[in-house]
């Protein structure tokens, strides 16, 4: 017999001769929304290269002009980060090294 | 009469390197840094449970942040200058050796919607003497 482990669904029961199993513990995980694309995981990149912030990364990670200005002010003088340097700025507000893509910092974390 | 805007000023000086190491700087400088890491060091950001990874060695001394009335950084340029004159021909020979870079970072907020800012000779020429680039940020909160 075969086995399909699906979590949609809660039970289990035969589906055109497959035995469906559900793992039903899979679907009771609550993952808690924050706001906007600056929740964790979210991995989209919102900006590639650029010296300041864009006014739609903004938007997109909830920050004002203000916010987003300290954030990466802070976040260069605290790498040290060169004039020449383009970064990509992550859905969840994380800078990653366009090369290695280590992640060298996060916005939100420079925001007080 | 009091004014009413306020200017936070704060200096640092950051000499990075991909090779040496900031405990090699501290002992050829004699000066405990204000702050330092060491390339490939990792934390966890706190926002994103990302892992951070720093990029390079960095070594950095730092005035303290104060307020004024004033719009002058006077008093961290004679900070810096204080510690570092004495140890000029190991800067000099840092800014001139392209495994490092020595920065000088000016950090300037205020109250008011902009700030003016004069360095006289004496100041560039020391700055000039010390850093490869100088960087100002200026934090406007009106």
């Amino acid at each position: 017999m075969m086995f399909l482990v699906v979590s949609s669904t809660a039970g289990a029961n035969d589906f055109y001769g497959v035995r469906v199993v559900v793992a039903a513990k899979a679907s009771t995980t609550i993952i808690p929304r924050t706001v906007g694309a600056a929740s964790k995981g979210f991995s989209k990149v919102l900006q590639t290269g650029g010296h300041t912030l864009n006014n739609s990364t903004l938007k997109a990670l909830g920050l004002t002009k203000g916010q987003g200005k300290i954030a990466i002010e802070a976040l260069k003088q605290d790498l040290r980060l060169p004039a020449n340097f383009h970064g990509k700025i992550m859905g969840n507000g994380d800078l990653v090294h366009p090369h290695t893509n280590q992640v060298l910092g996060n916005l939100f974390d420079y925001l007080n | 009469m009091d004014s009413e805007f306020i200017y936070t000023t704060q200096c640092e000086l950051a000499i990075v390197s991909d090779e040496f190491d900031p405990a090699l700087i501290t002992e050829e400088l004699n000066i405990e840094p204000a702050r330092s890491f060491k390339k490939g060091e990792q934390s966890i950001s706190k926002h994103s449970g990302s892992l951070i990874t720093k990029p390079h060695n960095l070594w950095a001394l730092k005035s303290n942040s104060f307020e004024s009335e004033e719009e002058t950084i006077k008093p961290h340029i004679d900070y810096l200058k204080s510690l570092l004159l004495p140890k000029l021909d190991v800067l000099k020979r840092y800014k001139l050796d392209e495994r490092f870079e020595v920065s000088v970072w000016i950090w300037l907020e205020t109250n008011n919607s902009g700030m003016g800012l004069e360095l006289d000779e004496e100041q560039l020429d020391f700055l000039g003497a010390i850093s490869n680039r100088i960087h100002f940020s200026l934090i406007t909160k009106k």
